[in-house]
């Protein structure tokens, strides 16, 4: 029987998947929601837990207002289960100088090591390896600055920041997220600047020039172990706070002691330093006031000697200028007598000119006769060559003659022969007989005869003999011929020679005249010059003598000079000596006064070193207390912010959720019961075949429970994931936590898994119980129509009149299916009421904002100074400061104390005022509802609405217990209650607080407003706080903008909590709309099918349809305002921390969006129903009845 | 052309592979003023017919004609307004709207066209002018289907479509509830095509369509029909 009743389940399901998964879906989403939302807070703080641990982020912080000596660190180690890092950290302004940009720098322990204890998260970079490498935090109010860049570290005149650090200059190599720093935007709080850190950086400690540690951290394992933000992780922390500061009490008098000694000891030696020094001044001035009076006589001396100097050198002027006198005279001398010489000199050179123009003429002449000499030579060789040959040629022609006259007797001989020879033949020998006869004779000679004879040996004949004779005899002719021609010609030569012999005689004779002549004229010359050399050693003399005189003239002129030169060296020695002198003598002054200064300014350091010392020594005995601060991570800045956030996330995640899963099971409600209604005949079949009930509801069960366990199961593995992640990454934005950790929480999914499945179950058992008590014969039987009813409005005839017909239609179906009616409305309520509480939330907290920092808060900002010992502020100079911006000024006391009421205590602040009215430019009191105004009197105290509530609903009138100190109280009595959101306060007048407490009023700070209409720039407000922060004993300087500022960021990460409400709501209402909008429709199926058969058209029977839908979907969200608001009313006042009353008002915009909101989903769902109304199959709707 | 014309109807369910042929060329004619009865056993496919000739559903092939206008072929909006102008539809289980009053329920159908009779005078026709302000579930049966009947003539129909009028009545009333039909046919000169499994009351029709199997078998005309009251089965 069960496996049917398991399978006739799971057909089922098949069957009307639809139906499963809009359970599925309500059960999913509903269960997501509130796992998602009931596991984010403790999901949040083990995200940050996680991340703290794997930093080993810092449990304390100790810093001391004298730093930690060795000895201290030793103390601290002595305390069991704790991990001590002494380091350093100085505040610094980073920038140019005048910058306002404050860095908090710390000491990181090892180079290129991260810290073993509230480690870096780098983001970028790496960690530094040089000592002038740095890491900057890598949060939004750092810009500018990216790795490699330079970053200097500065002071303004009053901080001087290399009295701590070595380098002040320093490479940006790393970025970093510090686990001590989550908010993206803050970084605490300073002395310096503006009082607020910008900027964090680290540099490695090698840097840091201080004697001891300026700070202190301390981890603790056992802390580690335990998860923060829980009472167990503070419980356990506080008892080792108690620890640390009992070594702190110790430890502050021993060190106290230990630094009163070393001053003292400091002071002695400084004591006898400035002794030693002072003997030293003094004697040096005694030895320059001797040296000034030595100086003073040289300087008379020299006055003495350049008057003299004076005297002397005008002397020598007076000389000089004589001897220039006589000079000049002796020159006119010397320059006539050069003149005279000259003169002489000329005409000698005229008279010698004179001469060699004469000799010149001689030279010529002679000359000339010297070049005729060699042609009269020439002319008489000539006529002796002449003579000689002319003597020659009659020799030669005389020879001629001769052997012509020899030669006759051989011709004539011959010729005698020959002619004897004519015509008869030779006779040889006759012939050389005759020959030889005629060479005996002599009539020729030898010679002849041996030409002869070969003639005749017969070997020629007479014609040749004959031939040779007339040869010779022609021969013989000629040259008698030549001798006659010769003869005449030499006769001709011989007169020709007689000729030139005379004239050559002739030009001899001219030329022998000539040389005489000139011979005389060289008599003469030589007497002129002769006259001319006289002269010319006259001449000579007399340049001598002038020159004589020139040299000795200018031999004295150059002596002239020289003492003329030396007086103007001389002269110019004096000036020089006179300056030199004047100089001197104003050194002398200088000196003089120098020496007077030096002795004044002497006498004035000593006197305040002296009194320097002497204000140190009282100091010392003065010195005030050490002091040691114990930081835990609550003052970490972000850190209990984000605790508070996490809480106020599981606040809203109680309240809320509870609420969907309560819709959720509404609707499960409807679907079950409109499932188990349309097999009413099935179930009456079962029955009368004889099945329990119980065994007919098994089915039902597991379909539920199946459908419930699977939509809890898919909605908690989802919802765990999703919600938690959607909330930690939005507050991820603002807190730089590097971890995510969202573990499944089987005991809480087991939980919400079961709740879910009982809870339908229940659903399950409610719709099943009714119908099962009826008969199955009933059961198989249609279920009767439901009577029509007249409904009550049409028993008001007139309204009822004027309806139109398909209104009556209407409004007769909206009240006759009254539980369908109900559900509609109450689920679309719930969902409207979710959206409007998400909005409301989102009101409630910007309120906060809104009234808070512009109604109520009227002050621009607060100056908060110490008003104890030494350190007392000078209000006047805040005053000034103040007053110079045009600021208002209210002094005000203000202080955190507690305050109680029947048992019930709380945390508040004493706020007073000097003036009465003047809590009016700071404060608007008020009342919340009626707006009206209070005043201060001095019968009472005003005490805000939130801590009236707190002080278990305080009234007028109540007299309340002020814990005035920690032993002190004070009754004060409460005057009127007023309207505040942000903090608690007593406003207390100046009188009521004198008369009560029975002191003067400490005031401690001042409160600044802007005049009616101004503000202060951002620009302004820097500067101003920065002015006030130098004023000594200021402690802190803060703007009421500022603060704002922190709870509007509060807002956007709230927003974003809000927004996964709203959507969440949003999913829900559509869901829920969505079912409903099915089941009426799956219910009416047969009627609006007959609507279609009856020609209606898809318009006219949607609008048949979804009026009524339309309807109820107003009144829900009519009625889910009014549910969304009491809903509202009780998540605000559970979600509220103590110290902030949240507002309590819903914004129009709030309820009209929440409607809109619902209504469109209302439109969408119609939208999707439009489509599904169209598809409805007519026939297959009224083909039966069920 | 006749008042009706159906020619070669075929309407064809896919069910998975399987194809059924719910009418199978279905073609008949009826003439105005006729009172047409179709009649076959369960699963015939007269229903189909009838809703097919009535525009709540399509053919998958062939065309019919009403007063000579082709209706295959309209359009979705077409054939709403063909359902509201044209025909009047009986129901066996007389689906009136439960919330509303007998006279509501022929409002709520004439409030839909021009040309109507008013509900006090249709009723007061059937015979429930007294029982005008009840709602459904205060009337018999009879008295139900007689308001459907009402509702259905109210807006002058061309066609009234009935689909097993009797079929959740006793005798008496189902007779009753025929001879209104058939009167209103007679006097009202109304085309009446009535659905039935019930072959004993076809002699009171003019016409007499026989259906099996999808199919048509028979088409009967009835010269001379049989009034309801002298029928008995």
């Amino acid at each position: 029987m069960k496996n049917t009743m398991l399978k006739n389940a799971f057909s089922e399901i098949k069957k009307t998947k639809n139906r499963f998964f809009s359970i599925f879906g309500i059960i999913a989403i509903g269960t997501g929601f509130f796992s998602g939302l009931l596991a984010s807070a403790p999901d949040m703080r083990m995200t940050a837990d996680t991340y703290y641990d794997s930093q080993n982020l810092m449990d304390f912080r100790l810093v001391s207002t004298y730093g930690f000596s060795e000895k201290d660190i030793e103390e601290l180690e002595k305390i069991e289960g704790l991990d001590i890092y002494p380091g350093y950290f100085t505040d610094t302004f980073i920038g140019e100088e005048g910058s306002d940009t404050v860095a908090r720098v710390y000491s990181l322990d090892e180079m290129k090591e991260n810290n073993s204890h509230s480690s870096l998260w780098l983001t970028e970079g790496r960690f530094p390896e040089n000592e002038n490498e740095c890491l900057v935090d890598a949060g939004k109010l750092v810009t500018g600055y990216e790795l490699g860049d330079k970053i200097t570290l500065g002071g303004d005149s009053s901080f001087e920041v290399s009295d701590t650090l070595e380098n002040t200059e320093y490479t940006v190599v790393g970025r970093f997220d510090s686990p001590m720093f989550i908010s993206d935007t803050e970084r605490g709080n300073t002395t310096i600047g503006t009082g607020s850190v910008n900027m964090l950086i680290y540099i490695p400690k090698e840097n840091f020039k201080t004697e001891v540690y300026t700070q202190v951290f301390v981890t603790c394992d056992d802390l580690r172990d335990m998860d923060c933000y829980t009472d167990e992780y503070e419980g356990f922390r506080d008892n080792i706070t108690d620890k640390l500061k009992d070594t702190a009490k110790v430890r502050e008098n021993e060190r106290l002691q230990e630094i009163k000694q070393e001053a003292k000891d400091k002071i002695a030696e400084a004591r006898a330093e400035l002794a030693k020094e002072k003997a030293k001044i003094y004697a040096e001035i005694a030895d320059n006031e001797k040296k000034l009076l030595e100086a003073k006589k040289e300087i008379e001396d020299g006055e003495k000697e350049l008057a003299e100097g004076a005297e002397t050198l005008k002397d020598s002027k007076a000389e000089l200028d004589d001897a220039k006198a006589q000079l000049d005279e002796g020159k006119a001398q010397l320059d006539e007598a050069e003149k005279e010489i000259k003169d002489g000199k000329a005409q000698l050179d005229a008279g010698k000119k004179e001469l060699d123009e004469a000799k010149k003429q001689l030279d010529e002449g002679k000359a000339e006769l010297e070049t005729k000499e060699p042609e009269i030579e020439e002319g008489k060789k000539k006529l002796e060559e002449a003579k000689l040959q002319l003597d020659e040629a009659k020799k030669q022609l005389d020879e001629g003659k001769a052997q012509l006259d020899e030669t006759k007797p051989i011709i004539e001989f011959f010729g005698s022969i020959v002619e004897g020879l004519e015509g008869s033949a030779i006779n040889t020998d006759a012939l050389t007989a005759l020959v030889d006869s005629a060479e005996k004779a002599g009539i020729i000679d030898k010679e002849t005869a041996d030409e002869l004879r070969p003639l005749f040996d017969g070997t020629k004949t007479v014609g040749e003999i004959r031939e040779i004779y007339d040869d010779a005899l022609k021969q013989y002719n000629d040259g008698l011929a030549q001798y006659e021609e010769g003869k005449k010609q030499y006769d001709e030569g011989y007169a020709e020679y007689e000729k030139g012999k005379a004239e050559f005689d002739e030009g001899y004779k001219l030329y022998e005249d000539g040389k005489k002549q000139i011979e005389k004229g060289y008599d003469a010359y030589y007497d002129g010059l002769f006259q001319y050399y006289d002269g010319l050693s006259q001449y000579y003399m007399g340049y001598a003598e002038y020159k004589e005189g020139r040299d000795a003239y200018e031999k004295n002129y150059l002596l002239y000079e020289n003492g003329l030169r030396q007086y103007e060296e001389g002269l110019k020695q004096f000036e020089d000596s006179e300056k030199l002198f004047n100089e001197g003598k104003k050194e002398y002054e200088d000196g003089v006064k120098a020496l007077e200064d030096g002795k004044k300014e002497a006498d004035e350091k000593f006197a305040e070193a002296e009194e320097e010392i002497d204000k140190n020594e009282k100091e010392i005995e003065e010195l005030s207390e050490i002091e040691w601060y114990v930081f835990t991570r609550d003052d970490n800045p972000g850190y209990t912010e984000y605790g508070e956030n996490a809480l106020r996330i599981s606040h809203i995640a109680v309240v809320f959720p509870l609420f969907f899963v309560m819709i959720a099971a509404l609707v499960c409600l409807t679907t079950m019961t409109r499932m188990v209604d349309e097999q009413r005949t099935q179930i009456g079949t079962l029955k009368a075949l004889g099945y329990s009930n119980m065994s007919i509801m098994t089915k039902y069960i597991i379909y539920a429970a199946v459908a419930a366990f699977a939509g809890a199961l898919v909605g908690t593995l989802v919802g765990l994931k999703l919600f938690p992640g959607v909330i930690i990454i939005a507050y991820g934005m603002m807190y730089k936590l590097h971890a995510l950790v969202m573990p499944y929480d089987i005991v809480l999914m087991g939980l919400v898994i079961l709740a879910a499945v009982l809870l339908v179950l229940f659903t399950v058992y409610f719709a099943c119980s009714a119908i099962l008590r009826e008969q199955p014969s009933q059961l198989m039987r249609p279920k009767a129509p439901k009577t029509g009813k007249k409904i009550l409005l049409e028993r008001i005839g007139v309204i009822w009149k004027h309806l139109s017909f398909s209104q009556k239609v209407t409004m007769r179906n909206l009240f006759r299916y009254k539980r369908r009616m109900f559900m509609t409305v109450v689920g679309i309520a719930g969902c409207t009421a979710l959206v409007l509480t998400g909005f409301g939330i989102y009101d409630s907290v910007s309120d906060i904002l809104n009234k808070q920092f512009d109604e109520i808060s009227l002050h621009t900002g607060m100056a908060i100074y110490s008003d104890e010992g030494e350190e007392k502020a000078d209000t006047d100079a805040i005053n000034k400061l103040l007053s110079d911006k045009d600021l208002d000024t209210v002094d005000v006391y203000i202080k955190n104390l507690s305050v109680k009421l029947d048992g019930k205590s709380a945390d508040s602040s004493i706020f007073v005022v000097r003036d009465n009215d003047a809590l009016k430019k700071c404060v608007n009191v008020k009342d919340r509802i009626s707006g009206e105004k209070y005043s201060l009197t001095d019968d009472g105290i005003i005490i805000n609405e939130k801590l009236a509530t707190l002080l278990g609903n305080a009234k007028k009138g109540d007299e309340i217990t002020v814990y005035i100190s920690e032993t002190e109280t004070v009754p004060m009595k409460i005057t009127d209650i007023c309207e505040n959101y942000a903090g608690h306060y007593l406003y207390v007048s100046e009188e009521y607080y004198n008369n009560t407490v029975g002191e003067d009023v400490p005031y401690n700070s001042i409160f600044f407003v802007t005049k009616e209409g101004t503000e202060l720039s951002d620009k302004e407000r820097d500067e101003l706080a920065s002015r006030l922060m130098k004023v000594d004993g200021m402690m802190a300087v803060s703007y009421k903008r500022a603060t704002a500022g922190t709870f509007s960021k509060m807002l956007e990460s709230l927003l974003f909590v809000i927004i996964l409400l709203i959507v969440s709501a949003g999913a829900l209402a559509f869901i829920v709309l969505y079912n409903l909008t099915n089941i009426n429709i799956n219910e009416r199926i047969r009627e609006i099918a007959t609507l279609k058969v009856l020609g209606f058209y898809d318009k006219e029977t949607s609008v048949y349809v979804f009026r009524e839908i339309m309807i109820l979907t107003l009144i829900g969200s009519g009625a889910g305002l009014i549910l969304g608001r009491t809903l509202l009313d009780f998540v605000v006042k559970t979600i509220e921390i103590d110290m902030v009353m949240f507002g309590r008002e819903v914004h129009l915009f709030s309820f009209v969006i929440s409607v809109v909101i619902t209504l469109v989903f209302a439109v969408i769902v119609m939208l999707v129903m439009h489509k599904h109304l169209k598809n409805i199959d007519m026939v297959e709707a009224l083909k039966s009845v069920e | 052309m006749s008042f009706i014309t159906l020619n070669e109807i075929t309407k064809q369910y896919h069910m998975g592979d399987i194809t059924i042929n719910a009418n199978d060329k279905v073609s008949f004619e009826i003439e105005k003023g006729e009172f047409a009865i179709i009649v076959g056993p369960s699963g015939s496919g007269k229903t189909t017919v009838l809703n097919i000739l009535g525009g709540m559903d399509t053919a998958t092939s062939g065309d019919f004609y009403v007063d000579g206008t082709r209706i295959s072929g309209y359009n979705r909006r077409e054939l709403i307004s063909y359902r509201r102008f044209d025909i009047g539809f009986i129901f066996q289980f007389y689906n009136l709207i439960p919330n509303l009053t007998a006279k509501e329920n022929i409002e709520l159908s004439t409030q839909t066209v021009r040309d109507f009779i008013p509900a006090e005078e249709i009723l007061k026709k059937v015979g429930l002018a007294e029982r005008m302000n009840n709602f459904p579930a205060q009337l018999s049966g009879g008295e139900q289907q007689r308001v459907a009947i009402a509702r259905a003539l109210a807006k002058k129909p061309k066609l009234l479509l009935c689909d097993e009028p009797t079929g959740a009545l006793d005798y008496n009333t189902g007779k009753m509830i025929l001879k209104l039909l058939q009167d209103t046919c007679r006097e009202e000169k109304m085309t009446v095509v009535l659905v039935t499994h019930n072959s004993a009351i076809c002699p009171m029709a003019d016409r007499v369509i026989r259906m099996k199997s999808s199919k048509v078998r028979e088409i009967i005309v009835n010269e001379n029909p049989t009034p309801v009251e002298e029928i008995e089965w």
